[in-house]
């Protein structure tokens, strides 16, 4: 060993030497565990469920078949309006009108009361 | 978490409406033109209506009368059967003589309520008289006969003082009774006969009437054909429903004729119908 070396070796900046193995001052990283504790599980496992479910979800919604609800499509016509018949148009004059629904009255059976029943002595 | 389901179920059973753009560009439907549309007349506000006949208002006043009076009726044979009901169990003097009052408030109630019922009737057969005259005036003046023959019955009862005259007397009225309700029927049967008669003589007129329409063709006869067919038809129905109420009456029991003679008249009322929608045809083709 040199001098420089001890040199260096003594110095703060020891450390420094790119050739030496960093030693990091944090924790170690630990493995994904199962909780241990029941609750904790639970919570776990209930959380597990709803994420997969989402997922089947969303799955399903992006492959959904599309459902068509038959709606009958309006399909316009060239001329829509009331236009009345020759027929519709004309009406009865009154006179006549009224000889109609005279005989209609006269011809349909009159109401009756009917007669009295009686009781036998 | 339950919520998370709910909403996920509800989020797939929802419809997707393909449609729902489309229909609605299709509903826009363009606003209605009307092209060189036929110049329509305007029509008559006020068409008059048939109005009644005053003996018809005064029928409705009598049939008042005789439902208040057929009303008193059921009250006092109600009070006949329960002093009846006391003189059986008892059999002494005093509830006899209820008995035979009560009996007695019955007959002249019951006297009563039918004369009510051919006085209405009676009166209702003035209405279409014209149409068979003969016939009606004869029915009204049997009717009169039994009005008169009922108020007789009040002054008899009220003479009754015992059970055993009181017994002949319901005999008698039950004998009569049967000549009642035979006159009673005949005048419904009649008062209906008149009124299809007298819408028979209209539609005659009518038939006139249309004939002098301006554009009435006379490529259109078949029509009248036809009418006087039907019109036979309808008289043969009546005159078949008259001659029902002339038929001699058994005299233990009255015979009712009247179901058949309604059923003649259902039919009458269908060509009539008939004759009302070829004459309503005819008009609109006419004028």
């Amino acid at each position: 060993m040199t001098i420089n070396d001890n040199l260096y070796q003594n110095s703060e900046s020891y450390q420094e030497n790119p050739l030496t193995p960093e030693v990091s001052n944090s924790t170690p990283k630990k493995k994904f565990q199962i909780p241990s504790d029941p609750k904790l599980r639970l919570l776990f496992t209930l959380a597990i469920v709803i994420i997969v479910l989402i997922f089947l979800s969303l799955i399903s919604f992006l492959f959904r078949k599309k459902t068509t609800v038959t709606i009958p499509t309006v399909t316009p016509t060239k001329i829509i309006s009331p236009i009345p018949t020759p027929t519709s148009a004309i009406a009865i004059p009154n006179e006549l009108q009224f000889q109609l629904d005279q005989i209609k009255k006269l011809s349909t059976s009159p109401d009756f009361v009917d007669p009295p029943t009686i009781h036998s002595f | 978490m339950l919520l998370l389901l709910i909403s996920l179920i509800f989020f797939f059973n929802t419809p997707v409406y393909a449609q729902e753009a489309s229909v609605s560009a299709a509903t826009t439907v363009p606003s209605p033109t009307i092209s060189s549309a036929p110049t329509v007349t305007p029509l008559p506000t006020i068409i008059p209506t048939p109005t009644n006949h005053p003996n018809e208002d005064l029928y409705q006043k009598y049939i008042v009368d005789y439902l208040f009076l057929r009303d008193a009726y059921e009250k006092d044979y109600l009070v006949y059967i329960e002093k009846s009901r006391i003189y059986t169990k008892y059999g002494t003097t005093t509830t006899q003589k209820e008995k035979i009052d009560a009996a007695k408030t019955v007959g002249i109630s019951l006297n009563k309520m039918i004369k009510a019922y051919l006085v209405a009737i009676r009166t209702r057969l003035n209405i279409y008289q014209q149409s068979n005259p003969t016939d009606t005036e004869a029915v009204k003046i049997d009717i009169s006969k039994q009005e008169s023959w009922l108020d007789e019955q009040n002054q008899i009862v009220n003479s009754i003082n015992n059970e055993t005259d009181l017994n002949t007397w319901f005999k008698s009225f039950n004998t009569n009774y049967i000549k009642i309700q035979t006159d009673i029927y005949t005048a419904l049967v009649l008062q209906e006969a008149n009124s299809k008669q007298e819408a028979l003589n209209q539609i005659q007129t009518l038939s006139t009437n249309i004939q002098s329409l301006p554009n009435y063709s006379n490529n259109l006869p078949s029509w009248i054909s036809n009418l006087a067919i039907k019109t036979d038809l309808i008289k043969d129905y009546l005159n078949s429903s008259l001659n029902l109420t002339k038929a001699k009456q058994d005299k233990k029991s009255f015979q009712n004729f009247y179901p058949t003679a309604k059923k003649n008249f259902t039919k009458a009322t269908s060509y009539f119908d008939e004759i009302i929608d070829d004459l309503k045809s005819i008009i609109l083709k006419s004028i």
